[in-house]
């Protein structure tokens, strides 16, 4: 009787720290949750004071107005120019395509090896190079 | 009258990064509907028998906590033939141990043991030496895991474009628990995949991405192999394959998951480290301008060159504020409490995320979650960036290039792969 009791004892206390520390895991869980939510919150609360006071008041309706209708002509030219560049390049750039470079090779010789140890300054083909740009 | 030099600075730090929004959200939209959606009917393809056999290169230093995901991802993916190399760059936790586990049972998986700790430029070099004449080599960061297709997105532009040097992956960030690693989320999609998109407009990319670049080997060797004489291989490289008149492609569809810094100290850590590798690439690759056959280079070098000034502006231009104001009645330098300029910026940076969203929604399903957090990106992105340049420069500008490559990985958590398949 006593043994058994012992062992549900010992199952209740091992439930019991279970149950404390996953409660207070979803709990700091919970926490932290909120308080990345309420920072978030409050940057979009910033946002909106920033543009509350600066940009939609009346003084600054022409200087925005403005900016609003130089940033479209920018974006509009942008556009253009992205499209006029295409066309040259896919004329000039790649149809005529002037160099002359190999194609990829397609042959391939197995590595035979699982592992290997190595020194890197034996093995390393770049170790000669110098800085001979240094300014 | 005299020049009222602050305005002049002020001009500039307020358009530099409006003007640059446009660029990049117009530039990627572009992309997106031209190589994107547009191709989506007429997407290419080819014969099992007919994709060229592939080595994937995973350099590891003390990458214990997250090699066994790594492992795992590797050896499931939809690819008809590849062989996968460790480097094992001298680690001294138990990352050679796990790996050898595998070798057992996964006969495409191969170890290099290197006996020195060189860093990942020379590691790479290394094992470039040893690995036959396999066409194709991708370098793959010990932490980043693969969409199962992503090798067949990263391989496909070398069977028909053999003015190829290198197509890099679509990194998207896997760990997004606490505010940072959900502002980095965003900024991934924001900045590195939109400016991807845009610089393949205009012809030249900036960087692959070091953590999954597929490279043609024999291009790679040409070139001299990766450079351990720049903080950052793989801007390095980027430059030397597009220097040889290669053309280097971003593959949207190459999705890369990758683990992004959980603490502040390693997101300063790695973006000092980027930092120093822009200044490193300012350094090194200025002569592009003595050369008209390199002028495709001209508007990207410029693009980043003007970004450090606009950062160098920022940072001095604010501290100037700071401390004017704190002495004088009437502050000289640049303002930085948002007004009406800082009200448009934001404008423009939340204009830049809805193209981001737009054009990598299909790759990340749950990228519009990030948006809530998108506020505070500016701050990180801006501000961060600003100080790691200025932070930087005296060792960009005047310190040695020499073994400057050789770095330790950063701390890792082990994290499960967000999606797969």
């Amino acid at each position: 009787m006593n043994k058994l009791q012992t062992s549900k004892n010992k199952e209740l206390t091992i439930l019991n720290k279970v149950i404390n520390v996953s409660s207070t895991s979803l709990a700091w869980a919970l926490i932290l949750g909120v308080v990345t939510w309420v920072i978030g919150a409050l940057g979009w609360y910033a946002v909106g004071t920033i543009w509350n006071q600066h940009l939609f008041v009346p003084q600054s309706v022409r200087s925005t107005a403005v900016t609003v209708l130089l940033l479209s002509a920018w974006l509009l030219i942008l556009f253009a120019l992205f499209s006029a560049w295409k066309a040259y390049n896919q004329n000039r750039y790649f149809r005529n395509n002037k160099r002359s470079i190999e194609p990829l090779r397609s042959a391939n010789k197995p590595i035979e090896w699982a592992e290997i140890t190595i020194d890197p300054e034996e093995g390393n083909f770049l170790k000669s190079e110098q800085v001979s740009n240094e300014s | 009258m005299s020049l009222n030099y602050w305005q002049l600075f002020s001009y500039y730090v307020f358009l530099f990064p409006l003007v640059m929004s446009v660029v990049y959200a117009v530039g990627g939209v572009y992309f997106w509907f031209r190589r994107e959606k547009r191709s989506e009917a007429t997407e290419r393809t080819i014969p099992t028998e007919q994709w060229p056999h592939v080595t994937i290169l995973v350099p590891v230093h003390n990458e214990g906590a997250t090699i066994q995901d790594t492992m795992q991802n590797l050896s499931s993916l939809d690819y008809p033939d590849y062989d996968v190399v460790f480097i094992d760059d001298n680690s001294v936790d138990n990352s050679a141990d796990i790996i050898r586990e595998h070798l057992k049972t996964a006969q495409n998986f191969h170890l290099i043991h290197l006996s020195k700790n060189v860093g990942k430029a020379a590691a790479l070099n290394n094992a470039l030496t040893r690995i036959g004449d396999t066409p194709i080599v991708v370098v793959l960061d010990a932490d980043t895991t693969l969409k199962s297709d992503a090798l067949k997105w990263l391989t496909l532009p070398f069977t028909y474009q053999p003015r190829l040097g290198a197509v890099t992956g679509n990194p998207v960030a896997r760990n997004r628990k606490n505010l940072l690693e959900k502002i980095q989320t965003a900024e991934f999609a924001s900045i590195i995949g939109l400016l991807k998109r845009s610089q393949r407009v205009m012809g030249r990319v900036l960087t692959v991405s070091g953590c999954a670049t597929a490279y043609r080997t024999d291009v790679l060797i040409k070139v001299g192999g990766f450079s351990s004489n720049s903080a950052t291989e793989d801007i390095d490289i980027t430059w030397k394959l597009q220097k040889a008149h290669y053309e280097v492609w971003f593959a949207p569809k190459a999705v890369a998951y990758i683990e992004v810094p959980a603490s502040f100290s390693s997101y300063w850590k790695q973006r000092e480290r980027w930092a120093l590798g822009g200044w490193h690439l300012l350094r090194t690759h200025k002569d592009i301008f003595q050369r008209w056959e390199h002028r495709r280079l001209w508007p990207i070098y410029a693009e980043f060159f003007l970004s450090y000034i606009w950062s160098l502006l920022f940072v001095f231009g604010t501290a100037t504020w700071i401390v004017t104001s704190i002495f004088l009645a009437e502050p000289a330098g640049l303002n930085p409490v948002p007004a009406w300029t800082g009200a448009v910026l934001i404008f423009a940076c939340l204009f830049q995320f809805g193209a981001a969203l737009l054009v990598n929604r299909q790759y990340d399903k749950t990228l519009w979650r990030a948006f809530f957090y998108v506020p505070w990106y500016p701050l990180f992105f801006y501000v961060i960036n600003a100080l790691t340049v200025v932070w930087t420069a005296p060792k960009g500008l005047m310190g040695s290039l020499n073994n400057v490559g050789k770095w330790q990985s950063p701390a890792r958590k082990t994290v499960k792969p967000l999606v797969q398949g």
